[in-house]
């Protein structure tokens, strides 16, 4: 634990980037963070880590000034008193920069104009007319930096994932007075899992990036559940659980599952690893849901063949089609050309709710826009596109049976808090996504269609989703799952097949699944083109 | 702005009484929040209606009086029910009054033409689901902005109306259409009875059916409650259409109670049948578009200006009570919807 008075040897060393002491923060009746305080050294990397819920979020909001801490904490920022609750705007004079999880870009808006949304129009001439040449050499410059090659006037709509991430993080450091080098040393940039729902191979951009940061002088805190980045990259690791800090230590050596047992306050049992449970037979049954040919924006002409009880994986970089496909198998997205099939009859769903109709359900990509409607209660969206199961008479919704379900899925996806009457908008990232896991997989339908279905949640709950994919699976459920995390495909599925810029390029099955494999099978697609394997 | 404030305006407002304003804002909002978020507007209402009881007491807390704020108030109030469907799944229906006035004209033209009153009824009914289903086709299909899509076909029927009408006013000649209004029942006029009626049912479609929870689905997340399997397209026409019914009941009953309708007559019913559901939605069920808080809000509105009017108050004075209790409505609407919605992303 730190001492109560943080900028005692200064004359030493140099004072603590940030230095909490006894933050606390109650939302109405619950305490999401309690008595917590810690350092934040200098020109380092610190993890912030802790299962979902444990309040991580929560530091960081008062850190951005977006909630009011309760009284009786204290900040300093490199060594000097600021009185708390900090204005957003005095966060951001104290060199303090923040990337939220929803990264929070204009998408109507050009790289360039979402960089002076936060900052400022360079201007010129007396009408103070947009000065756009200085605009864009200033963003070029930051771009430059974070390793983003896109021209300034790109719209956001047209970035994937990963370089949105990588522009709000560029946004979130760049200069009032364009020195970026410069700026640096005097500031933190705090991310909130910023690497949630990317690709390994994209990760490990963000990573180099940060590592580029830290090696300027840049100070920087970071939220991620994934241990190996965080022992790839953390000097130093804070480790909150149920709001209290439980571990504030070097890195050190400690090994993953070192990290995980520190942060679930018990041994972890990893599962076993590469060690592939039993397949369940490859598609050699009869094809539950069936595609040929598929042709989309991205899609050039995908099949897959996808069998009761079989779980199914697809792979792929970025801009691989991956999650085309998912949509268009859920409906939401139409092909313009291919077929489909569900227990061998035609299947061409116009909207979610005829695929539902056929028994095929999904979890989308994008938990904030697409999982959940944020006012409604956990219950209300537990229920979501479900309630003529609770229906009893002409039209009447059945209170009780539905928050008896509720109560239910609450308690096998341990969704915290358990109560089903909040507004889900109030939980933490990781709970709203069992929240739609658990709508999506409690209809028991013929087809589950899973896309990145464990962004964001901990090592644990992470574990839980595994065990409800396969107990589905082995009821009979064809499980589709696309996935950016290929330790997760080798560990659960029965085949993988890995998309290329739309087109399949591979169908691995049974034992060849591994991690190595299918990164190297999704990366070929770097290589120059007379390297690839025909598909 | 800074990053923080940004994230900021995209998450929850800032908490920070850092200054005697910003203290003073967060205490109203606190107080606002839980006075209004329960029955604020019902409060308001009381506390009004007290008031002109204690400075009209000869003329205001009469039995008389009450009657005819009460008739009078039932067919806006049938115009603000229609109005809260199309709200509540999210989108702005600005046809409604000139549906309104449009089955208004068309009833007692068609009355007048020598049909049945039965026949008129049913066809006026079926003439307003079908400009709903105009809206809906416009909104849905087309994917027209709401706004303008409805503010284009109210232009048309008031075009319509001035055809119809040949731009003077339009006597209603049949006498058994204007039974339809003149019965009483229990000393009350029936029109009251009628609006209460479609409150309840109204109230239990959205409040203990699928259809409600679906149709507030659509309006605070529609991508979402579309990929879980809702038909939300669906849904909104179902608004659109019910809500086109509705006006055209209530064009239906203000031609057979009044007698008479002017060529001009809808437009003027749009806006405090909205201000009547955005109060509503600060009470009683706070945040959503309830049916209990615009009925109450129809009151609100219309006992203010009654009893202004009994105080010998001016128009403007009327006017500008309900403009004031339009912006205040509003305001405290978002403001809560804010407070409720406070967003723990991540
Ligand atoms: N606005 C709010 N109102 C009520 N409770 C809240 C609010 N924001 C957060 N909480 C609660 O505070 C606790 C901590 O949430 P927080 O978002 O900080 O978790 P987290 O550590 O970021 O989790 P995750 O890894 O899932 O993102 C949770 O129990 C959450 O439900
Ligand atoms: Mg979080």
């Amino acid at each position: 634990m730190p001492a109560d008075d943080p900028p005692a040897d200064a004359a030493h060393r140099p004072a603590p980037a940030l230095s909490l002491r006894h933050i606390s923060k109650s939302f109405a009746g619950q305490r999401a963070l309690a008595d917590v305080s810690f350092d934040v050294p200098p020109g380092e990397i610190t993890a912030l880590l802790g299962m979902n819920g444990s309040g991580k979020s929560t530091l960081i909001k008062i850190l951005a000034g977006v909630y009011e801490p309760d009284p009786g904490g204290t900040l300093h920022i490199a060594g000097e008193p600021v009185a708390l609750p900090l204005r957003p705007a005095q966060a951001h004079v104290r060199g303090l920069r923040f990337l939220h999880q929803d990264v929070g870009l204009v998408e109507a808006l050009s790289i360039a104009d979402n960089f002076a949304l936060v900052d400022r129009f360079r201007t010129r001439g007396p009408l103070r007319a947009i000065d756009r040449r200085a605009q864009h050499e200033h963003v070029a410059r930051v771009l430059a930096f974070f390793g983003v090659d896109r021209d300034p006037g790109t719209l956001i709509s047209a970035l994937d994932p990963t370089t949105r991430t990588m522009v709000g993080a560029a946004r979130a450091f760049q200069d009032q007075d364009g020195s970026t080098e410069e700026s640096f040393r005097r500031n933190v940039l705090v991310l909130d899992e910023p690497t949630a729902s990317l690709p390994a191979e994209e990760v490990d951009r963000v990573l180099r990036t940060l590592e580029r940061l830290r090696a300027a002088g840049g100070t920087v805190i970071y939220v991620s559940h994934r241990t190996n980045e965080v022992r790839r990259i953390a000097d130093h690791l804070v480790v909150l659980r149920d709001g209290r800090l439980v571990a504030d230590q070097k890195l050190g050596g400690l090994s993953s599952t070192g990290i995980v047992s520190l942060i679930i306050g018990q041994r972890f049992a990893q599962e076993a690893n590469g060690e592939r449970p039993p397949s369940r037979g490859s598609g050699a049954g009869d094809a539950v849901l069936a595609a040929e040919d598929l042709v989309g924006r991205r899609l050039t002409g995908v099949g897959l063949r996808l069998a009761a009880g079989e779980i199914l994986g697809i792979a792929g970089l970025v801009g691989c089609g991956r999650s085309e496909l998912v949509r268009i198998l859920a409906g939401s997205e139409q092909p313009s050309d291919g077929r489909m099939t569900v227990d061998g009859l035609p299947y061409a769903p116009s909207s979610p709710a005829d695929a539902v109709a056929r028994g095929v359900s999904c979890v989308p990509q994008n938990r904030h826009s697409d999982g959940c409607v944020l006012p409604m209660t956990v219950r209300e969206n537990l229920s979501l596109g479900r309630l003529r199961t609770f229906v009893t008479g002409p039209g009447l919704l059945l209170g009780d049976a539905e928050n008896a379900d509720a109560v239910r899925l609450i308690a096998d996806y341990s969704v915290r808090p358990a109560d089903p009457t909040r507004p889900i908008a109030t939980l933490s990232g990781g709970n709203q996504q069992k929240v739609v896991v658990a709508r999506a997989a409690s209809r028991r339908g013929r087809v589950l269609l899973l896309d990145e279905p464990t962004q964001g949640v901990d090592a644990l709950a992470k574990q839980e989703i595994a065990t409800t994919i396969r107990s589905l699976a082995s009821d009979g459920t064809a499980v589709l799952l696309a996935s950016s995390d290929f330790q997760e495909l080798a560990a659960l599925c029965d085949r993988v097949l890995v998309l290329d810029r739309g087109a399949q390029v591979a169908l691995v099955e049974g034992d060849d699944i591994t991690e190595e494999k299918l990164t190297l099978l999704s990366t070929r697609a770097q290589a120059p083109a007379h390297l690839k394997e025909p598909a | 702005m800074t990053t923080s404030a940004m994230e900021a305006t995209t998450e929850q407002p800032a908490q920070t009484p850092t200054s005697p304003r910003d203290a003073a804002r967060r205490t109203w909002r606190k107080v606002a929040g839980s006075a209004m978020s329960g029955y604020g507007a019902l409060i308001f209402l009381i506390l009004i209606a007290a008031t002109f009881s204690v400075a009209a007491p000869t003329t205001f807390p009469t039995w008389d009086n009450a009657k005819a704020v009460l008739a009078d108030q039932s067919i806006p109030g049938i115009l603000a029910l229609a109005a809260i469907l199309p709200l509540a799944a999210g989108e702005f229906d600005l046809s409604l009054g000139g549906v309104l006035g449009f089955s208004a004209i068309f009833a007692t033209w068609a009355s007048n033409g020598g049909l049945p009153w039965p026949l008129v009824a049913l066809l006026t009914l079926l003439l307003g689901a079908c400009i709903g289903g105009l809206n809906a086709f416009l909104v849905v299909k087309v994917r027209v902005n709401a706004f303008i899509a409805t503010l284009g076909v109210s232009t048309l029927l008031a075009g319509g109306n001035l055809y119809l009408t040949n731009s003077s006013l339009l006597t209603l000649d049949s006498h058994s259409f204007a039974q339809l209004t003149i019965t009483r029942v229990g000393g009350m006029q029936v029109v009251l009875a009628y609006f209460l009626a479609l409150a309840v049912v109204l109230w239990f479609a959205m409040e203990r059916t699928p259809f409600g929870r679906y149709l507030r689905a659509t309006g605070m997340g529609r991508d979402a409650a579309r990929l879980s399997g809702v038909r939300t397209g669906r849904f909104l026409t179902t608004a659109f259409v019910a809500a086109g019914a509705l006006a055209a009941l209530a064009g239906l009953l203000q031609a057979s109670r009044s007698g008479s309708v002017p060529p001009g007559i809808g437009p003027d019913f749009l806006l405090p049948a909205y201000a009547a559901a955005f109060l509503g939605a600060t009470t009683i069920k706070a945040g959503y578009f309830n049916v209990w808080g615009t009925v109450v809000g129809v009151f609100l509105l219309a006992v203010g200006s009654n009893g202004l009017t009994l105080l010998g108050a001016q128009t403007w004075v009327t006017n500008l009570f309900n403009g004031a209790a339009l912006i205040v409505a509003v305001a405290a609407s978002v403001l809560l919807t804010r407070s409720r919605t406070a967003r723990a992303s991540t």
